[in-house]
């Protein structure tokens, strides 16, 4: 089963608006009037985003070799944008949080999407195609182990290379082993990150069979607590 | 210490998993729960799920309740 096939019931949208915390009452009825007291609403949110999208495009700073003024043109898209998503779908919103956590989490999407445009500037664009080769050392696998292993890993390569579509082998060489961020990636397919993942997702399962099927079964399909 | 992912990390999979947009959609309540001293897996299994699998989303995650904490702590 796939992730798209996966029961969500649990995540299904309350009918009614649960009782909203004063602060959010607030702005929900900033964003809902018009004339003056919008206009100020929107100011303050966008304020309040830019500092968010800042915070957090400083806490993901090291995965990119970026500079200040290019950190902050990100956090400055990411504003802008998660607020345009935030005013299209405020209807939505239905209190089962603070309005402000409901709002950050459009700027974190909006951080991750800009950030991924920005990967590919300073790596190849093109990916390593021996990326497999170098599994044990991805896994990070001492070297007195690769031989002890050496069938395990030879098992899983030439199930990547003969049992995963084009498209599985290939998200899963970008992701799993050149360790390539998916937004990044799903970027470079033209795609998107929920896409992608199920590609993902689809391709991990299918290795895991053909693993079991070669005689290295795992333990456990799930992993609960990690 | 080593923190790469072995092998059934690297191929994990879980029947509950809710997947990116699912999750999305729910984040910041389970947030919420876990700044709130809870525990969101009994509520949203899918969710807990979803994060432990998918790089990209285990890291809004991440910043969501960074942010949370800083702005709203």
């Amino acid at each position: 089963m796939s992730v798209e096939h996966v029961s969500t019931s649990e995540i299904a949208t309350p009918a009614l608006r649960a009782e909203l915390d004063e602060d959010s009452e607030l702005w929900l009825r900033g964003l809902q009037a018009t004339g003056t007291e919008h206009h100020e609403c929107i100011e303050r949110l966008h304020a309040l985003l830019l500092r968010v999208a800042r915070y957090e495009v400083s806490r993901r700073a090291g995965s990119l070799q970026l500079i200040g003024p290019e950190l902050d043109d990100i956090a400055q898209q990411a504003c802008d944008d998660a607020l345009m998503a935030i005013k299209g779908k405020v209807g939505d919103f239905r209190g089962e949080s603070r309005f402000t956590t409901w709002a950050y989490r459009f700027v974190m999407f909006e951080v991750s999407t800009k950030m991924g445009r920005h990967f590919w500037r300073h790596r190849p664009a093109v990916l390593e195609d021996d990326a497999w080769e170098r599994i044990p050392d991805r896994l990070g696998v001492a070297a007195e182990r690769h031989v002890e292993d050496r069938e395990l890993f030879a098992a899983l390569r030439r199930a990547i290379e003969e049992d995963l579509t084009d498209l599985q082998r290939q998200v899963f060489v970008a992701i799993a082993l050149n360790e390539v961020p998916m937004d990044a990636f799903a970027r470079e397919l033209g795609s998107n990150r929920n896409a992608v993942y199920k590609t993902m997702f689809d391709a991990r399962r299918k290795l895991r069979t053909s693993l079991a099927v070669a005689g290295y079964a795992r333990p456990d399909a799930s992993r609960r607590d990690a | 210490m080593n923190d790469r992912p072995n092998i059934d990390d690297l191929l994990a999979v879980d029947d509950v998993d809710a997947g990116c947009a699912a999750s999305f959609e729910v984040l910041h309540e389970y947030v919420e729960i876990e700044l709130a001293g809870g525990d969101p897996a009994p509520r949203l299994p899918g969710v807990a799920s979803h994060i432990r699998s998918c790089p990209a989303c285990r890291e809004d995650y991440l910043g969501l309740r960074a942010a949370v904490k800083h702005f709203d702590g």
